[in-house]
């Protein structure tokens, strides 16, 4: 099987309808429009982007997403070839903005394509960063006498309810959880990666194993191919994270690895089951597909890591340092894409782990945020928060009255995140303003190369994605000078160019 | 395969109503993780039949054994149903002949022909 990344009448057919099919009911879908607003107002403070711009921006963005899936399974598939030698075919994967909250696999003309819905993407690679978080690394220290958790379920339940805020910020096509330091984020990208190689590897499994055949059609049925995919996909995975360790890794960092990436992929669709209570599934519960998997490959099924996959990932690391794990850092350094470019300075990273762990959201009040943010001594006129973040503020601190423990609506979840996002925004896009002011802000006649300079120099490399995405839709509809002087200097078509050059943006 | 073999598989099939012709459909053609309720699984088969539509309307269309079913069959939903599932399993064999052939035969041939 060979991954094929030309354009199919087939394959381009079949996304343009499931595309249209499955969003043709909007009224389900998270709202969105205030938080992607707000992160155009903020990140760049470039003003908002203009409704009708946004589908060029989710487009330039979707192509990131879309080599990234391709180079993880070009990864997956080496793996498939050296443990079941694969089959004959061309395969084709895509993202698919939609609500499927799924991946799949189909057969497209004589290939066959997986579709990976941006559910699945966005809420794998965030909830493995965010049990990160919770958990803290072994080398970090946790604040409190126990270490924070945060269960599973929860996690994706509060992701999901942002999902349309986070859409903009970076965490639907990268992790922006700027408070975990470098390791932290490593393994958090390195558990949410595998995991999504997990789920490739499912699809790749239904593929290679003739699930798709007509011969199929009448054979096992769903439960059946269902376990026999899971089984494949692990055998892949411990294969191909134990090809990645380059034969350093012990056994059983390999297979904890292994195991805490299949939990966290059956973790996050099991949680968005049985938050959205989508009925009329019919694949077997997620705690029968983790222990058939992990006894597909002689792994232990311990059924507490479908909840716990971060206490499982650290506890089978028999609590080392992460420093202290050599196999473990040769993984993540071999694993382009891993690393996060920017490094924070102490203060800085101080004031943002105060608001970014996901505790934070219920426990740091909006206002005590507020004035982290009056104390950065940004010019008066910046500090104009929108008047939905002075809501949140209220509704967090009337939170905070209470004990915590209530049931939150999920629309303030959502404004909650919109308001502390576009504080961290703030942040973000204020700490240097060398670099903002000198470069985001350019003057009249800035050239394409003058951006790009700054993308390869300062932007973090899991960052320029958005970040040529958000130029791109204010180059082509920003209302200001600077917009029409890029405009004029052929940023978009500049910025198109870039996009495309998948091996620069690939990660 | 003859459109013979697919007799028994269509007269399973012949009686079931189109939404779940199209589960039928999604169960057979969309395989992955993650969950499916019947109106996901009834969007993704519309939108498979789709993408598949023009490749169908040429094995089929014109087809002189459909057409002359088309023109003597009275009660021969089965026959044509059938003869359709031939066809469709002669362009892959990924297709679930028997489910698309039912689906077309319902919709009328005369939709994807014309």
């Amino acid at each position: 099987m060979q991954l094929s990344v030309a354009e199919t009448p087939a394959v381009s057919t079949l996304l343009a309808r499931l595309e249209e099919g499955l969003n043709a009911d909007d009224s389900r879908r998270a709202p969105s429009m205030e938080s992607e607003q707000l992160w155009f107002a903020s990140a760049l403070s470039l003003g908002p982007a203009p409704t009708d711009q946004r589908p060029e921006a989710e487009q330039a963005a979707e192509r990131v997403v879309r080599h990234r899936l391709e180079a993880m399974t070009e990864e997956v598939l080496a793996a498939v070839r050296r443990c079941d030698g694969g089959s004959d075919g061309s395969l084709h994967v895509r993202p698919l903005r939609s609500r499927l909250y799924a991946a799949l696999s189909m057969p497209a003309g004589a290939d066959a394509v997986i579709v990976v819905d941006d559910a699945v993407h966005d809420l794998t690679m965030s909830v493995a960063r965010w049990i990160t978080a919770s958990w803290a690394s072994p080398s970090e220290p946790s604040p409190r006498a126990a270490p924070p958790a945060v269960e599973l379920y929860d996690a994706v339940r509060v992701v999901r309810a942002e999902l349309g805020s986070v859409r903009w910020n970076g965490a639907l096509w990268q992790p922006v959880i700027v408070a975990l330091p470098d390791e932290s984020r490593w393994f958090a990208a390195m558990l949410g990666e595998l995991a999504l190689k997990f789920v490739l590897a499912h699809e790749i499994g239904h593929i290679a194993l003739g699930h798709l055949d007509r011969d199929h059609h009448d054979g096992p049925g769903g439960f059946a191919r269902e376990q026999e995919a899971d089984a494949f996909a692990a055998r892949v995975l411990r294969m191909h994270i134990s090809d990645t360790a380059g034969g350093q890794a012990r056994a059983d960092e390999i297979n904890g690895i292994t195991r805490s990436a299949i939990s966290v992929a059956f973790g996050v669709l099991d949680a968005v089951t049985s938050t959205f209570l989508v009925r009329g599934d019919e694949h077997p519960p997620a705690d029968e597909r983790f222990a058939a998997a992990c006894e597909g490959c002689g792994l232990d099924s311990d059924q507490a890591a479908i909840e716990r996959p971060g206490r499982m990932f650290f506890e089978h690391l028999d609590g080392l340092a992460i420093g202290g794990v050599p196999a473990l850092v040769e993984i993540v350094e071999q694993s382009i894409g891993m690393r996060f470019a920017r490094p924070y300075d102490v203060a800085e990273r101080r004031a943002l782990d105060s608001i970014d762990r996901i505790e934070g959201l219920f426990h740091t009040p909006l206002p005590a945020l507020l004035d982290v943010l009056a104390a950065l001594a940004l010019p008066d006129g910046d500090l104009n928060p929108p008047s939905e973040v002075l809501a949140a503020a209220r509704r967090a601190e009337q939170l905070n009255a209470g004990d915590g423990t209530g049931p939150v609506a999920p629309d303030i979840w959502i404004r909650l995140a919109a308001g502390r996002w576009w504080l961290l925004d703030r942040l973000l896009a204020d700490r240097d303003p060398a670099v903002i002011d000198a470069t985001l802000r350019p003057a009249p006649g800035t050239r394409f190369c003058d951006w790009a300079r700054w993308v390869e120099r300062d932007c973090p490399e899991d960052q320029r994605g958005v970040v040529l995405a958000a130029l791109h839709v204010y180059a082509t509809a920003g209302p200001q000078p600077e917009g029409t002087a890029l405009y004029e200097a052929r940023l978009p078509e500049a910025v198109s160019a870039w996009l495309a050059d998948a091996p620069r943006l690939k990660r | 395969m003859s459109a013979d073999s697919f007799h028994g598989q269509v007269a399973a099939l012949i009686d079931l109503d189109r939404d779940a012709l199209l589960v039928r459909l999604a169960d057979e053609v969309a395989l992955g993780v993650g969950p499916l309720d019947a109106d996901r699984k009834r969007s993704i088969a519309r939108a498979w039949m789709d993408a598949q539509r023009e490749r169908l309307r040429l094995a089929i269309c014109g087809d002189p054994g459909i057409e002359a079913l088309r023109e003597t069959a009275s009660d021969g939903r089965i026959e044509l149903s059938a003869a359709v599932a031939d066809l469709v399993a002669s362009v892959t064999d990924a297709l679930p002949a028997a489910t698309v052939a039912v689906l077309l035969v319902r919709a009328g041939l005369d939709d994807l022909c014309s």
